[in-house]
């Protein structure tokens, strides 16, 4: 009998622990897209603590970052890796993974959603069932089945990827590899810009600035819905990062080497 | 270090002038039929229209031949974000194809792909697309232990973030974005389909069954044109902090800003240019244009107004401030654009800029 999939919680900050069910086992927390929202050491510890009176496992999500943003990053590690070893950290930049495998070799890296290049903007849906059989083929998968690559995953230590749940559904099958994989559930991310549109947009005459601006952490307060009839599900806008819900979770993923859904109660920002 | 023009060409034809106005490398796609019939929306290099491209390896070697008469590199775009197993076999053939044909480098951005270049023994120089998503040194150090040369620095960091990251590994080489397709988001992290209908010809595509069904005025190829990041939403508030006056404004402007996109096109020729000077300074190798499938008149022009803009940074005439009004003065003369933020690709320039100056388009 195979194990059965785990449960895993996503929340952003510690305020979201509420959202916590006895049905998760494991607890992911950070945020993935934006490192101005990289939380802070104290944060962590409520999490952290969090997870182990619960008895979870603890993934830390990281975002890209520039070099200043790689600071706030490595305090997160140094503050995990004493309080946390064997914890997973989930890198959506190489230069995150490096900072990794060169100095914490107690924390298991595992390849972020964003660094899983699959299409998932929602307008290709308008025209996936007009294309030949191996276009529909390619946009359901993505590099991580390529075995050249699973190899390099696997001699740098990498064992789990995280998978969008996308609209045109997932043909990616890693169960004869040694990678396995995570999928997240109902939002998926479509884009996301350092030209925040979050950011300065309450003040008035600001609308059509462009830049990476100061902010206020609007994103905190404001979540946009966009329409278009090409689309043929909203866009959910939310700081700097465009998302899709599907909450329609696929069937047979073990079989497909799935064994983790990452379950968010609110949109990741 | 001078400061290279990286120029782009979609045909033989364009190459002796591209040379002799002052391009110093050269960078294209090919694509084949054989591709289009599997993949008539997928790109093998980002750009899936024809138009784009090169349209066989023949030509590519011609193209090769004829930029090396000039002592001119030519770098060939296989950028696409990702590929699968089942089309390895035709991207390693299209490989080794490009190497007969004299590639000088491969521009790549899918690690997979670099580390199937390295099993099979390429020696071609590998160059990182912006699709890489390097944002940091330690970015940049993977791909350069991956065995990359250089790195195109995305579109969304600032001058001070692009110079701690160049001194940081001085041996590698770096390119940086100058003009056009400024996009909205991060382009390896931009997961929309760009698809391919902006062309003369869709059906021969996508076929005409591909078209057919659409409702009318929903699919056209007009909004298969546009860019997902461009299309004209209906925005809405899903969440807000309150009903008072005050913030009912404050969400007017949220919800007007949500749309700037689709009241500024991405590509209303932006540009880099006044920021030359502190590339020059940085040590940044090459400036790079884009815009593979723009008519040739326009290439060349972006080429001519670089060159001259760089003859002076050689020259040592200008100090910075000077420089950088120059720039803005030739830039509003040579396109009849205002300098904005909407179409400027390092916003900050302006923020030190004088705003007056940069929005007067007389003024050039």
């Amino acid at each position: 009998m195979p194990d059965p999939v785990e449960n895993a919680l996503y929340v952003t900050r510690a305020d979201g622990l509420d959202h916590y069910e006895p049905r998760y086992s494991r607890l992911y927390f950070g945020n993935e897209f934006c490192q101005r929202l990289i939380p802070g050491a104290k944060e962590l510890d409520i999490a952290v603590g969090f997870a182990e009176s619960k008895g979870l496992g603890f993934t830390l999500l990281t975002p890209y970052v520039t070099n200043d943003g790689m600071t706030g990053v490595q305090k997160l590690l140094d503050r995990l890796s004493e309080r946390s070893v064997g914890s997973e950290v989930v890198f959506n930049d190489w230069g995150v993974f490096r900072l990794i495998r060169k100095s914490y070799p107690g924390l298991r890296p595992v390849l972020g959603r964003l660094l899983n290049k699959m299409k998932r903007g929602p307008r290709l849906m308008r025209f996936l069932g007009f294309t030949p059989l191996e276009t529909k083929e390619y946009l359901r998968s993505c590099s991580l089945e390529t075995p050249h690559y699973q190899r390099f995953l696997q001699e740098s230590g990498i064992r789990r990827a995280e998978l969008d749940n996308v609209f045109q559904g997932i043909g990616l099958d890693l169960h004869d590899s040694a990678l396995r994989a995570s999928i997240y559930v109902p939002y998926a991310f479509v884009t996301t810009t350092r030209f925040c549109q979050a950011s300065a947009c309450e003040d008035a005459g600001m609308e059509d600035e462009v830049g990476i601006l100061e902010c206020k952490k609007e994103c905190r307060k404001y979540t946009f819905t966009l329409h278009h009839p090409a689309m043929p599900a909203p866009l959910f806008s939310k700081g700097n990062t465009k998302f899709v819900r599907n909450s329609e979770i696929p069937e047979n993923l073990l079989s497909r080497g799935i064994d983790r859904i990452v379950f968010e109660p609110e949109i990741p920002m | 270090m001078n400061l290279k023009i990286m120029a782009p060409f979609n045909t033989v034809d364009e190459i002796n002038d591209l040379a002799e106005t002052g391009a110093d490398e050269l960078y294209c796609g090919v694509i084949e039929e054989e591709w289009l019939r599997k993949y008539p929306v997928v790109g093998i290099n980002r750009r899936v229209e024809l138009f784009s491209n090169l349209h066989s390896f023949a030509d590519l070697k011609k193209a090769t031949d004829l930029a090396h008469s000039y002592g001119i590199p030519v770098g060939l775009t296989i950028n696409e974000h990702y590929y699968t197993n089942a089309q390895y076999p035709y991207l390693l053939d299209y490989i080794a194809k490009s190497i007969d044909a004299g590639t000088d480098a491969f521009i790549v951005s899918d690690p997979a792909l670099i580390i199937a270049l390295n099993e099979k023994g390429s020696k071609i120089p590998l160059h990182l697309s912006t699709g890489g998503t390097v944002f940091n040194t330690g970015a940049a150090a993977f791909y350069q232990e991956l065995g990359v040369s250089r790195i195109t620095i995305p579109r969304h960091l600032k001058l001070a973030e692009m110079r701690t990251l160049i001194e940081a590994l001085p041996e590698l080489e770096t390119a940086v974005f100058i003009m056009n397709s400024r996009c909205a988001n991060i382009d390896g992290f931009c997961t929309f389909d760009h698809s391919p209908l902006k062309c003369p010809d869709p059906v021969k595509f996508l076929g005409e069954g591909a078209l057919r069904g659409y409702p009318e005025g929903v699919l056209s190829k007009d909004i298969f044109a546009t860019g997902c990041c461009m299309l004209p939403y209906v925005a809405n508030v899903e969440a807000a902090p309150s009903a008072s006056a005050d913030a009912k404004e404050k969400t007017q402007s949220a919800i007007a800003r949500q749309t700037l996109w689709s009241r500024h096109h991405i590509d209303n020729i932006p540009c880099g240019a006044c920021a030359l000077f502190d590339f020059h300074k940085m040590g940044v190798s090459a400036v790079k244009i884009v815009g593979r499938g723009n008519p040739t008149k326009r290439k060349i022009g972006d080429v001519g107004f670089l060159k001259m803009l760089i003859s002076l940074l050689d020259g040592g005439e200008l100090g910075r401030d000077d420089f950088r009004k120059y720039a803005r003065d030739l830039y509003r003369a040579n396109y009849r654009k205002t300098c904005d933020s909407t179409n400027c690709y390092y916003p900050e320039m302006l923020i030190a800029a004088d705003r007056e100056e940069c929005t007067d388009a007389r003024s050039g």
